[in-house]
């Protein structure tokens, strides 16, 4: 007996039908009886008896037969059921070999893969982090924000009498519970930090559903001021000191106070919102005596104090319908108990709580979040650019195994099957591309936010938790699954095509000089290639947009020297000072620094321009206007004398403040407003010594003041440069805790930054406990801005992966036009043979690349113009059609093309003409 | 064969059983044991160790190692050869026999092996150990 090869182990294909199973039993048995009856006929028996006897001693043919047949049925409805299994774990492997054996092609896909679905990975990590990851509240579609608003849709916050009034009577809420948010000076060690406390009512943990993990939250009588206030701590302020047990009950320094520490709260508590981190909690009451660095400092029993953020659990089965009708009707019963020196009238709404900004006015998560889909489409387009790449790469790569797939399918493997095998393949690129890019998904956003952190205004503490999310992991699963498919069933369902005989013949010598037969292996290909470059030209033109607007920004030079000019934060208040005291060293600080040899001028400024915090507004109106008529919103700033003066910038008309003014409040009421705000309030003559007035927050009496100077437009707290409307008031009338030293170093200082050192030095001499919160030049400070940062990184990213399509879609175009030469390499010889001249062959054979270029830089242009219309917002002094950056754009990608085809087809005509005319 | 496992039974069977190696009618001097399928797997996969062998082929390779002293009963026998495969400890495949006849052709697996490994010492085993007893006064 014969040893057979090749056994097929366990598992056949196709799978036998019945009658197979029958007729394969009845020929087993067959040869049995044959076996036995020539063993039979040897012994001498005669054939038919032989046949008989080896009938009778097998015994009962029939029964057997069934019993055979029935095993066989049962085990070949198992067989069918691991098949699928056995199968893809046979195309797993089949995958896994194929592509050891192009390792180049392997490696390329990889890592196209890789940044393709890291980048989506990415984003999405990062999205998720700042939108997508719910703060930490029970049932939050539960919660609402209830807001005060004019008819107008012009907002406002509560008092601590209309809340605890709205408190009692409104029902369709369970809870409801007020905050306010300030900055505060936290005691950590032997250092003040400034960080950011929520001021807040009695239910407020309740409320959220998440109660301080370790100790309680805060009693009605510390809400109310009536027992000493105390604090519950951050997660995070307590890891950072410790995360000792025994802070519960320890004494915790705010703003100058001892407080007791009485709770923990949970880890990744962050209140309503999801993005800003709060450092501590305190009772309401406190912030009388601690809300330190606003003008007004709130006073709970102050009926006109509106400090008070509201939002509320709805109450079982009640729904956020009625709880709106409810409040709107209690609007005016509230209004009637509390009168309202605005005589305006505000009614109530309910609105979903807002995790990444703190509004009067319901905004819908959208706007808020817009921003944040700007990467997800960015590395969807990415995603996108390196799909359509490798889907090139595999047609090219499949039409090489037109002849193996040809083979297969005419030994009898379905069609389905071999696209599944091609698809695994495909997979199996996938998920190693994922598994490389997830890789440094996590490091790039670790990147990106830490970069983002130190940029960060401060006092604002980004709460972010960057670790490894189930979510994440999903969608780059799906992004992996995505992309396979994506690339590799059109190549696959085109390889393995019905027309299995000219797969076969396609071996020697396909030459095709039609034109048109030439053209369709292309068309396909072609047409990826255009989207490709298209998309890359798009990506490039958005960075180089995004590059242009950065430096146009960087290069905005104010009337001031950056260098030369210096900025110093303090906020004395975080020490516990009160006004007065404050006053009083401020005073002695700038009496010190302008003592200095080095200083030219110095001034004190609550705002300082590039800061890239909104400023407070308020409406002014020309005096005895009445209310509502002529009323322009000007910036607030709060300045000393010798501001214009420190800035370089002379005022226009007029006079800047005196010393008098700046440190106290004797004297009339004066202010300066600039050109745009005077044009505008005036605009029928000069502002100057005309007289205005405000309404001030707390809506009391109008303060009326008289306009002593006309200043020119400064810079605001962004880089945009609309003309800003500006009204300054003198240091002596308004009162901020938290100012701006600024100091203009003379012109024959050296080094301007060292002048820091010095006066930090003068500082600490004046009073060791001052909390001094930053140091630097005005170009560092600027540098800082949270915009010009996110130009430039949105430069630097755009520009990347733009030049990382560009990358791919050349690499593509090379491939292609490579294996077209590779088709065409008799014709190319031929063509040789009879005389053409090198440089003529490769111009018609370059011609084919240029023409897919040209049609992609087309459709770029169009797709780049969209996307500049996009991004204009983000724009900065560039406009979004600026030809520069569309026409450089352009001609970097027609380089790129010209190159990428010039090389294969001249590598091609470097073969002999006769070589090329014998290959096959 | 001296020992006599659980199970065994003995027949009469009329007859002679002819072997192709003897050629010649032989009358075993004792009636063929009836087997238990454990027993069976066994044998044929021990039949198998030798190469691929269809049906026929191990029941006249059992009959003969065994000094014609087994007996197979073929329908017991091709029973226990599909049911082999099923259990996935032999595979077969067609093919051609010496004769040019399309045979089924059955080779053990890897699994089949490991079988055949554990089971016959295990069967070693409590041979010897009923042995012992039987033996001991």
């Amino acid at each position: 007996m014969e040893r057979l090869r090749g056994f097929r182990r366990r598992f056949r294909f196709p799978w036998r039908a019945d009658a197979e199973i029958c007729r394969d039993v009845d020929d087993e048995l067959e040869f049995h009886l044959a076996a036995k009856a020539d063993a039979l006929q040897r012994d001498g028996w005669r054939p038919e008896a032989a046949r008989d006897e080896a009938l009778r001693q097998f015994g009962d043919l029939a029964a057997a037969r069934e019993r055979l047949v029935a095993e066989d049925r049962g085990g070949e409805r198992r067989l069918q059921r691991f098949r699928l299994v056995d199968d893809l774990w046979r195309d797993l492997r089949m995958a896994a070999r194929s592509l050891r054996r192009s390792p180049a092609f392997t490696a390329i896909a990889v890592l196209v893969l890789a940044l393709g679905i890291g980048v989506v990975s990415g984003a999405f990590h990062l999205v998720d982090i700042y939108a997508l990851k719910p703060a930490l509240i029970e049932e939050p579609d539960r919660v609402l924000n209830v807001y005060s608003v004019q008819p107008e849709r012009r907002g406002r916050l509560f008092s601590y009498a209309e809340y605890t009034e709205l408190r009692e009577r409104v029902e369709s809420f369970a809870n409801l519970a007020a905050y306010s948010v300030a900055d505060a000076g936290i005691e950590e060690g032997d250092v003040t930090r400034r960080g950011q406390a929520t001021f807040v009512s009695a239910d407020y943990f309740t409320t959220l559903g998440v109660p301080p993990a370790r100790g309680r939250g805060f009693t009605l009588a510390e809400e109310r001021g009536e027992e000493a206030p105390t604090v519950v701590v951050s997660h995070d302020l307590w890891v950072r000191n410790g995360a000792d047990q025994s802070l519960v009950g320890s004494l915790l320094r705010v703003n100058g106070e001892a407080l007791v520490v009485v709770g923990i709260a949970a880890r990744g508590f962050t209140g309503t919102m999801a993005l800003l981190g709060t450092d501590v909690w305190l009772p309401l009451a406190a912030i009388e005596r601690i809300g330190g660095s606003r003008d007004t400092t709130p006073k709970l029993a102050d009926l006109q104090s509106r400090p008070l953020f509201l939002f509320g659990r709805l109450a079982e089965g009640v729904s956020a319908a009625e709880a709106g009708a409810e409040l709107t009707a209690l609007a005016p019963l509230i209004a009637t108990n509390i009168p309202d020196e605005s005589g305006d009238r505000f009614t109530y709404i309910a609105g979903e709580i807002q995790r990444l900004a703190r509004s009067t006015a319901p905004i819908t998560e959208v706007e808020s979040s817009g921003g944040l889909l700007l990467p997800i489409a960015m590395s969807g387009v990415v995603l996108l650019i390196a799909c359509l790449n490798l889907a090139n790469m595999f047609l090219a790569r499949g039409a090489s195994r037109r002849k193996e797939m040809a083979i297969r399918q005419s030994l009898g493997s379905g069609r389905l099957r071999l696209v599944r095998q091609l698809l695994t393949e495909g997979l199996l690129l996938a998920s190693l591309g994922g598994a490389v890019g997830l890789l440094w998904t996590y490091w790039a956003a670790n990147w990106v936010v830490a970069s983002a952190s130190s940029v960060a205004p401060l006092g604002m503490t980004l709460t972010v938790d960057t670790r490894p999310d189930l979510r994440v992991l999903l969608v780059t699963v799906g992004a992996c699954v995505a992309a396979a498919l994506l690339f590799g069933l059109g190549p696959a369902w085109r390889v393995t095509g019905t027309d299995v005989l000219s797969g076969l013949k396609e071996l020697a010598g396909d030459v095709q000089f039609k034109r048109r037969s030439a053209r369709t292996p292309v068309s396909g290909k072609g047409l990826l290639l255009v989207a490709q470059i298209a998309l890359s030209l798009a990506m490039l033109t958005a960075g180089g947009l995004f590059v242009r607007s950065a430096i146009e920004a960087a290069d905005a030079t104010p009337s001031f020297d950056l260098d030369a000019t210096l900025h110093i934060e303090l906020d004395a208040s975080l020490a516990g000072n009160d006004e007065p005291r404050v006053r009083a060293l401020y005073a002695r600080v700038m009496e010190r620094v302008r003592a200095l040899p080095e200083v030219e001028a110095a001034s004190l400024s609550s705002l300082v321009p590039f800061s890239g915090i909104s400023q407070d507004v308020g409406w002014i109106q020309p005096a005895g206007a009445p209310p509502g008529e002529n009323t322009a919103f000007g910036y607030h700033t709060v300045i000393g004398d010798d501001y214009f003066a420190t800035l370089d910038a002379p005022m226009l008309r007029g006079r800047s403040f005196t010393v008098t003014e700046a440190k106290s409040s004797t004297g009339p009421r004066v202010a300066i407003v600039s050109e745009s705000l005077a044009s505008r309030l005036f605009p029928d003559g000069d502002a100057l010594g005309r007289q205005i007035q405000t309404a001030s927050e707390s809506d009391q009496e109008p303060i009326v003041m008289e306009i002593v100077g006309i200043a020119p437009g400064l810079p605001g707290p962004d880089f945009d440069s609309a003309p800003r409307q500006h009204l300054y008031l003198p240091f002596g009338q308004a009162y901020t805790a938290g100012m701006s030293l600024l100091v203009a170093a003379r012109a024959n200082v050296a080094d301007p930054s060292r002048l820091l050192e010095t006066i930090r030095d003068e500082i600490r001499d004046i009073d060791p406990a001052l909390p001094v919160l930053s140091m630097l030049t005005m170009r560092e400070y600027r540098d800082k801005n949270w915009t010009l940062w996110f130009t430039r990184i949105g430069g630097q990213l755009f520009t990347v992966l733009g030049l990382f399509g560009l990358l791919m879609a050349m690499v593509g175009l090379y491939g292609v036009t490579a294996f077209l030469m590779s088709r065409r390499t008799r014709e190319i010889g031929i063509r040789m043979a009879l005389g053409a001249t090198r440089g003529a062959v490769l111009r018609r054979f370059m011609q084919e690349s240029i023409r897919l270029t040209a049609a992609g830089i087309a459709l770029g242009l169009l797709l780049a113009l969209g996307a500049g219309q996009l991004l204009s917002s983000q724009l900065y002094g560039v406009s979004p059609r600026d030809p520069w950056v569309l026409l450089g754009a352009s001609s970097l990608l027609l380089l790129a093309a010209i190159a990428a085809s010039w090389l294969p087809v001249n590598r091609a005509l470097r073969v002999e003409p006769s070589a090329a005319l014998r290959h096959e | 064969m001296t020992v006599t496992p659980e199970g065994l039974q003995y027949e009469r069977t009329g007859g002679s059983l002819p072997s192709p190696d003897q050629g010649s009618n032989v009358t075993a001097d004792r009636a063929p044991a009836k087997l238990v399928q454990g027993t069976v797997d066994l044998l044929i996969l021990q039949a198998l160790t030798r190469g691929p062998e269809h049906g026929y082929g191990v029941s006249v390779w059992i009959h003969e190692r065994s000094g014609g002293q087994l007996g197979l009963d073929d329908a017991a026998l091709y029973q226990a050869l599909h049911r082999l495969e099923r259990r996935g400890l032999v595979a077969s495949d067609w093919g051609v026999s010496d004769n040019n006849r399309r045979a089924k052709y059955y080779e053990i697996t890897r699994k089949g092996r490991r079988h055949l490994v554990e089971e016959s010492s295990m069967w070693q085993r409590y041979a010897s150990a009923v042995s012992a007893v039987l033996e001991s006064r």
